[in-house]
């Protein structure tokens, strides 16, 4: 099956729905469970979007390609994508097939705000975009090595994301680093004292 | 309501600012005069909505505004509050005792030097503020522009043309949460040799400025983030040492409605029956502030509460949809950062009882919230 396959019409295999529950391994090497495997009314859908989702995200690049083992002829839509493919642009719209976008790695620093047990809450900000948009979301504990000083609030942490394709499943392959600032240095403590004392001087004159 | 009109020399008005995220009390006690009780930032424009709103009414910023006070060191709280000092330039800051002494300075300090390199923590406002006073003093030939806030200690005391008195007092911290405060910021020394730098991350909830303010017939509680204890401390400090004789008419609800800074004796002894009750919503954290069970225990106490923003996030962006998307399973519930700033404004004239109550989206009454969580 291709990578960019459209979503298929017909019922899923047995193969296909052992994959369901099997655990599958990412690039990073972490093991996570398959959670976007969806079986609606017999129709296999193997995207990690909703379809709410995926029509609120327009495809950079979309698929043309379908799934060798679902004939166009054989689904109601064929003749339209057959006549779609020999044009030199295929509107995807047009033809009605489900698509969902090519993205590469994305790059993003977090700032932890929260740590509830496995759980913890972080501002995410992309570093592949000019907006600086962030937004909020909750992580597993797990995915993110803390070392010997835990999490805390205020942890910074840059992780990479990229969606990948492992045996026709998408999941996302990610790498979290937690960002470790050094450690004290004799001159960074006489620089402490050195302007607390002059901060306490400034002090006395200001208090009323 | 037109949000440019000024109150009039006799109209006591309190408008409390919040993006969900944030929180920041405009109080006109009288006479043109303003006092400014923490600060937020508008997420989407980066401005301050209390300046904003004070600029928009054409109100002399450099002028009439008394006093910038900081409750505590939380960012929901003094995010941009040192850029609001900045345009009120006559005004003096305020903050908890506890935040002047060797203790803290030595913390903001180890601070500025473990976030080199990092991103800015909410102590460079501290850090901004101190400059920002010390430049004044030397403009002003001396005067001091920076006040300790401990219990009973008035930070206004003014008389207005009519005779009548304007007050506005601290009522925390304790003296025994101060001390208790040094003795945690002594031991939270964060710079040691040999030793990862990181900032520094104490919870300064309980030695947090609490104000009782009269002003006219009017009294005004704001509760900031108060916690109800521990003994001595918090809102068991107030109410063993503070018993006015007259109740106040509104109340800043603490602590965005959280039950650990919620105290029945409160709503008994400090507060008149059926009080406006107004607060801002905290949904930065896991489980947003306040939630169906601090709603309900609100309501029950009062009919008349209303919150600057719901705490339940707002529909996701297609920016956030897209994020969502590329992040996959790995992140659990994505959201907006936090939403558009609303603001609860409540005005009473001098010698009528009634607050006159007013939104901007997307505040709502608080029984509103209950209403669509539980449909929910």
């Amino acid at each position: 099956m291709s990578d960019l396959t459209a979503s298929s019409t017909s019922a899923p295999s047995a193969s296909s729905q052992e994959l369901d529950t099997r655990p599958s391994g990412d690039l990073a090497g972490n093991t996570v469970r398959n959670t976007f495997f969806r079986q609606e009314n017999s129709t296999l859908s193997n995207h990690t979007l909703d379809r709410a989702d995926a029509e609120s995200v327009r495809p950079a690049v979309f698929a043309t390609s379908s799934d060798s083992s679902t004939p166009a002829a054989e689904s109601p839509q064929g003749p339209v994508i057959e006549e779609a493919l020999k044009a030199p642009f295929v509107d995807v719209d047009a033809i009605g097939i489900q698509t969902w976008p090519i993205r590469g790695m994305q790059k993003w620093e977090g700032r932890i705000l929260e740590v509830d047990q496995d759980i913890f809450t972080a501002e995410l900000t992309s570093l592949d975009t000019d907006d600086k948009t962030t937004i909020i979301t909750e992580f597993r504990t797990k995915v993110l090595e803390a070392g010997d000083g835990g999490l805390y609030p205020g942890d910074l942490f840059y992780m990479t994301a990229r969606p990948v394709r492992i045996r026709g499943l998408l999941t996302t392959s990610y790498s979290l680093q937690i960002r470790r600032p050094g450690n004290w240095t004799p001159k960074d403590i006489d620089d402490i004292k050195e302007r607390t004392r002059n901060r306490l001087e400034m002090l006395k004159d200001n208090v009323d | 309501m037109s949000t440019s009109e000024l109150p009039g020399t006799d109209i006591v008005e309190v408008s409390i600012f919040g993006p969900g995220k944030g929180e920041s009390v405009l109080v006109h006690l009288g006479n043109g005069k303003w006092i400014i009780v923490d600060s937020c930032v508008d997420p989407a424009t980066n401005g301050i909505p209390a300046i904003e709103y004070l600029d928009g009414m054409g109100v002399s910023l450099d002028r009439d505004v008394l006093m910038v006070l900081g409750t505590h060191a939380h960012d929901d709280h003094i995010a941009g509050i040192s850029r609001a000092l900045s345009f009120c330039k006559s005004a003096f800051f305020a903050c908890s005792s506890a935040l002047t002494g060797e203790e803290f300075v030595s913390i903001l300090e180890e601070d500025f030097q473990a976030e080199l390199g990092l991103r800015k923590s909410a102590y460079s406002e501290y850090r901004k503020i101190l400059d920002i006073v010390d430049d004044r003093r030397k403009a002003a030939g001396g005067k001091r522009f920076l006040k300790r806030a401990v219990e009973a200690l008035p930070l206004i005391d003014e008389t207005w043309q009519d005779g009548s008195k304007c007050r506005v007092t601290a009522l925390s911290p304790s003296h025994e949460a101060v001390t208790r405060a040094l003795r945690i910021l002594a031991n939270a020394s964060i710079a040691v040799e040999g030793k990862p730098r990181r900032p520094f991350r104490g919870d300064p909830n309980e030695f947090s400025v609490v104000l009782w303010i009269e002003s006219f017939d009017k009294i005004i509680l704001l509760g900031a983030d108060l916690v109800n204890g521990p003994v001595g401390c918090g809102w068991m400090g107030i109410l063993s040492e503070f018993a006015p004789t007259e109740v106040a008419s509104l109340f800043k609800v603490p602590h965005h409605g959280a039950p650990n800074a919620d105290h029945p004796e409160v709503w008994e002894r400090l507060l008149a029956k059926d009080p406006v009750a107004l607060l801002a919503p905290f949904s930065g954290g896991r489980r947003p502030r306040p939630d169906a069970a601090d709603v309900d225990r609100i309501s029950a106490r009062t009919r008349r509460a209303f919150i600057t923003a719901s705490p339940v996030p707002t529909l996701p962006s297609n920016v956030v949809k897209r994020y969502k998307a590329d992040l996959g399973n790995l992140a659990i519930n994505a959201r907006e950062q936090w939403g558009g700033v609303g603001q609860v404004r409540a005005r009473s004239k001098a010698g009528q009882c009634e607050w006159e109550v007013d939104l901007v989206s997307p505040a709502e009454e608080l029984q509103r919230v209950k209403t669509r969580r539980k449909r929910r």
